[in-house]
């Protein structure tokens, strides 16, 4: 069968669904209209960049020297400072690159799993638990994506070179299961945009048969189904019973999604750094399983590169990028030696900590370089950046544990960036009760608050309900919360840093 | 989504009610029967199970006070059929099932049937737009999809070709002047090249012509041919009209034209799937939960593949008597022929389970004598639940959930081995009572003849109780299975256990009334009520007669009453 022939199977359907929903205008048109679904939200973008294992929590966080904290009286206890009190970089990793963003940045301390079941825990991050557990079926991506978007994430895994398991621990999770995700990121830049490079198809063998190139006018579809629908609300053969019990609360929901698909109404506005939409420059291919090394750090450069220009562009509005699969390298990838999860992930000598060291601040380059560049492009004439209205998480789904083989479910290193409508951000602040202040948070002896705090302040930024049960997983340390006063877990927002 | 799990949950929770309603009749009065009477009778006798349409629904009836037919949503199976009939040739049938099982959501069974939820959601609603999206995104990225509706690109001539010949089949019938301008100007207006035609397809099935299976009839107040065509296909399939079929929709379906399409759909594939789902449904075969015996009762037996074995066989049954051999509604409650050959029920019936002589055991007569019919998938018999599929499904007893006290709920569990009580006594005590007696009187007798078998199927003659903590046999009492009366106004007689009950059954005139009730119940997509008995009186001459299965089922959807868009009282 030919490739134009062949069958579009669920991966392609999948594929072709997400590629298709694609927006090209220029700016300042960009954001008309994924973008204003959340119309009227404070947050309108969600992303979330992930690294398990090759935790170094030491130098994640700053050093106790060089600030104060302010002790707070919210109920299980807490603590804060404001970065700009830090000189300097803010820590080893969160290095010079994030200088200049420490006011749009909410470094966490002392989040934790509700859940105590050992795991690698990759699906933690994004729904408080392990998959499997109940209420872990979605993680907050997909539903966001399903919620506000009416869509689904974009997912996307750097691979390396040597990787024999691409798909191993993804983010996120819909029912329960792993969604696969890009992990060529030339084949993600076509499907969004298109083939910019005609010929150029990239090696990554997953190509829907003709990139698709087009913008599916979603809201002039449902404007012309409701127009139906009252059509029909007229006809005298429909029963009046029909009308009050099927038409018109169909007619009620679609104009409650047609109300998410309106336009934006800013207008005008415009960009402080020009955004080529319109045939973008992208990867026309990937160096993806190959034998070069060197390789690896080229695929997280697209890979990066791939999802500004998806965000920039409105063309995705919730996505995840997984910067490792598993034992994603051996050999000499970026100078490191061993294999990244036995070797270096478990180690804790002093070697391999300076490994681990070494590759957290390549990746902390690069998250700066990217939340550098989305605080770069105004959006629309609202006077802030699409940083602002996005909210950026950088997490790794180790907690700060002493001993790396744990695989600890306390206190995970969260950054947040943007999301200026939902948080208070210029802060670092630490969830913990008993730690001494001279102590940076990296002891693993306290829960601190659930990371399902944080899903539900981010589901309430997007307007969604999180609903009387809260989100994502509670499972057996939800009473050792609660025995440490925190009681409002299910219901509220991370408290101190939540506007 | 809907999951495996979820739906067996559900099952199940239907089944704990079922057991629950042992105890309902002791909540009402005399005054409050549970049952349609179409006689008014309140007694709790036996005389009074109809099977004439009960009074309506307030819950489910939404024909009550109009002539109009309801509107009827596109049930899950129902979308997911459509789409597959009519995209399968260009993604993946797998694809789209998938799609559907993850985004459409489930129905809300009803009591006997699982098609009747006409309820629609936001999830609903927002389902139906994102697969709306997705799959005319993938559409237009198909070739064999431009091949198929004549297309080299997407332009403005491809999609005025689309609008004319393919888009009706997905409305089920030619768009008008105006809604072919209408989705003209929408292809129009979004490009008019790939996108346009992509969000003109994605219009296209979100439309209430495509979500509703909607039938207005034309200037005479008669169904026009399309949804003559429709109605007929979807009552045979679970899906729009096939080619054979629409091309006689476009030249006037009506008169003969009718019969052979109803006889050519009967002995189809697509039609055999969802019409075995109507009959396995009718034997209450769907609601199995799933097994979970302990080691003691099942005293060496492996279990593992019983429930698909068992399932097996009563499809081999129907394939049988409703298509290889036409057989009659008794040849269902009285053979004694076994079908499902090297399977696992062997060590059940001890009898050769794949010839075709009628050798089983007198009390294995008809599929009310077979392990699925019987398996309870715990280690108790479910005496009420038994008696319960009979009196609703086969009698077309009309059977009122209960509401449970949750300060109470010990008075609906079921009973508890005892081993000074047998589950038969437990019952008769806890429903000795005349308000309680009002429904058990016919709930019991046939759930009584039943102890003849235990919770896997196994014919006995003694109750093995054993103790739940550490499945030691704590007594073996004996199984009384004689019972005086009768299952149906007017019959009375000695049941002694399940023969009794395959030969009243078997003979019952109520009994194959139900019967059509329940087909034209099943292909209405709804509850029925007074208005429609009518037309089920149409069918008495043909049930005289001693039609076979197909001829009634036929029969049913050819008689002039399923072919009316107005009832006709």
């Amino acid at each position: 069968m030919s490739n134009e022939e062949r069958m579009l199977n669920r991966r392609l359907f999948l594929r072709s669904s997400s590629g298709l929903l694609v927006y090209l205008p220029l700016l300042p048109s960009l954001f008309s209209a994924k973008d204003a679904l959340a119309a009227d939200a404070a947050l309108k973008r969600l992303v979330v960049i992930h690294c398990g294992h090759a935790q170094v929590a030491g130098q994640w966080f700053p050093k106790p020297a060089g600030f104060q904290w302010t002790e707070s009286s919210v109920t299980g206890g807490a603590r804060q400072a404001d970065l700009s009190a830090i000189n300097g970089p803010i820590s080893d990793i969160l290095d010079e690159g994030f200088s200049t963003l420490k006011q749009k940045l909410l470094l966490l301390g002392r989040l934790s799993y509700t859940s105590n079941t050992p795991n690698h825990n990759a699906e933690a991050l994004l729904s408080g638990g392990i998959r499997g557990d109940p209420g872990c079926e979605n993680s907050l991506d997909v539903v966001i994506a399903r919620q506000v978007y009416n869509s689904v994430p974009l997912n996307m895994i750097v691979n390396s070179p040597h990787s024999d398991r691409p798909d191993k621990y993804q983010l996120s999770m819909q029912n329960g299961n792993f969604l696969a995700g890009g992990s060529n990121p030339a084949v993600v830049f076509m499907r969004l945009f298109g083939n910019t490079n005609p010929g150029t198809p990239g090696n990554g063998g997953d190509m829907p048969a003709e990139p698709v190139k087009a913008k599916l006018e979603r809201k002039k579809a449902v404007d012309h189904v409701l127009e139906q629908y009252k059509a029909l609300l007229k006809n005298p053969k429909i029963s009046s019973d029909d009308k009050k019990n099927l038409l018109d609360p169909h007619m009620s929901y679609l104009s409650e999604l047609q109300g998410k698909l309106m336009p934006s109404t800013g207008g005008g506005g415009g960009t402080s750094t020009p955004v080529q939409c319109n045939n973008p420059m992208g990867p026309s291919s990937s160096p993806v399983n190959t034998r070069n090394d060197k390789d690896y750090e080229v695929v997280v450069e697209q890979s990066f590169q791939v999802l500004g220009m998806a965000l920039k562009c409105g063309i995705e509005s919730v996505a995840t990028l997984m910067l490792h699969p598993y034992d994603y390298f051996e050999g000499q990838v970026m100078g490191l030696q061993g294999t990244f999860h036995e070797s270096v992930g478990h180690a804790n000598d002093d070697f391999n900590k300076a490994q681990k060291l070494k590759l957290q601040r390549f990746y902390a380059g690069h998250v700066s370089k990217f939340i550098a560049d989305l605080n770069s492009v105004q959006e629309g004439s609202s006077g802030g950046s699409v940083l602002d209205s996005t909210c950026v998480i950088w997490g790794n789904d180790m907690g700060a544990a002493h001993n790396p083989n744990n695989h600890a479910r306390k206190n995970l290193p969260i950054l947040i960036a943007g999301a200026q409508k939902t948080f208070k951000t210029g802060l670092l602040v630490d969830f913990g009760a008993s730690a001494p202040k001279d102590k940076i948070p990296t002891d693993n002896d306290e829960l601190g608050r659930p990371i399902n705090q944080l899903h539900i302040s981010i589901l309430k930024g997007f307007g969604v309900d999180p609903g009387a049960s809260g989100f994502g997983n509670y499972g057996s340390w939800e009473k050792d919360f609660k025995t440490a006063g925190v009681t409002d877990i299910r219901t509220a927002g991370l408290p101190l840093v939540t506007k | 989504m809907l999951t495996r799990k979820n739906s067996l949950i559900r099952h199940f929770s239907v089944l704990i009610m079922l057991l629950g309603l042992a105890m309902t009749a002791c909540k009402k009065g005399p005054g409050k029967p549970d049952f349609d009477n179409p006689k008014g009778s309140q007694s709790g006798g036996n005389g009074s199970g109809g099977s004439n349409p009960g009074p309506d629904d307030p819950v489910t009836n939404r024909i009550s006070g109009t002539d109009k037919e309801p509107l009827k949503r596109l049930n899950k199976a129902e979308y997911t059929k459509v789409m597959t009939a009519l995209f399968g040739s260009f993604v993946e049938a797998s694809t789209i099932e998938s799609m559907a099982s993850d985004e459409i959501p489930g129905d809300v069974p009803g009591e006997v049937f699982d098609n009747v939820d006409q309820t629609i959601s936001k999830n609903h609603v927002l389902a139906f737009n994102s697969f709306a999206e997705k799959l005319a995104i993938s559409l237009t990225d198909s070739q064999k999809f431009l091949t198929a509706i004549g297309c080299t690109t997407l332009d403005k001539v491809c999609a005025q070709k689309y609008l004319s010949s393919a888009a009706p089949r997905l409305l089920r019938r030619p768009l008008t002047t105006e809604e072919t301008a209408g989705y003209q100007t929408l292809f129009d207006s979004s490009g008019a090249d790939k996108v346009g035609f992509a969000t003109m397809v994605s219009a296209l099935l979100q439309s209430p012509q495509f979500v509703y299976k909607i039938e207005v009839g034309d200037e005479k107040g008669d169904l026009t041919p399309y949804e003559l065509a429709s109605r007929i296909s979807f009552a045979m399939t679970d899906r729009g009209p096939d080619d054979a079929l629409w091309k006689k929709a476009e030249t006037g379906l009506g008169g003969t034209l009718v019969n052979e399409e109803l006889e050519r759909l009967f002995d189809s594939e697509m039609a055999k799937q969802s019409l075995k789902g109507f009959l396995l449904q009718w034997l209450g075969q769907k609601r199995a939960p799933p097994p979970g015996y302990s080691q003691a009762y099942l005293e060496g037996l492996d279990p593992k593949n019983l429930g698909v074995d068992a399932l097996k066989e009563i499809e081999n049954l129907l394939e049988q008597y409703v298509w290889a051999s036409p057989g009659t509604i008794t040849d269902i409650f009285t053979t004694r022929k076994a079908f499902n050959g090297q399977s696992s029920l062997k060590a059940i019936y001890e009898k050769d389970t794949g010839g075709t002589a009628e050798n089983l055991a007198p009390y294995r007569a008809g599929v009310q004598g077979r392990v699925s019919f019987l398996m309870t998938g715990t280690d108790a018999s479910h005496l009420v639940h038994r008696g319960i599929l009979v009196r609703r499904n086969f009698l077309c007893d009309k059977i009122v959930f209960p509401t449970i006290d949750p300060n109470n709920k010990d008075e609906f569990a079921p009973p508890k081995p005892d081993p000074n009580a047998s589950t038969r006594k437990q019952i008769e005590s806890r429903t000795a009572a005349p308000t309680c007696q009002a429904c058990h009187s016919r709930i019991n007798p046939p759930g009584f003849a039943f102890e003849a078998f235990d919770g896997v199927g196994r014919f006995r003659t003694e109750e093995k109780v054993f103790d739940p903590s550490n499945g030691n046999l704590l007594a073996r009492l004996p199984v009384d299975t004689k019972v005086e009366g009768g299952i149906e106004p007017g019959v009375t007689s000695t049941i002694v256990g399940p023969e009794s009950i395959a030969a009243l059954l078997g003979e019952s005139e109520t009994v194959k009334k139900c019967f059509v009730k329940r087909w034209f119940q099943y292909v209405s997509r709804r509850e029925l009520t007074s208005k429609d008995s009518c037309y089920l009186e149409q069918m008495d001459a043909a049930l005289k007669e001693g039609k076979s299965i197909k001829e009634l089922m036929i029969e049913t959807l050819s008689q002039s009453g399923f072919q009316k868009l107005k009832p006709c009282k």
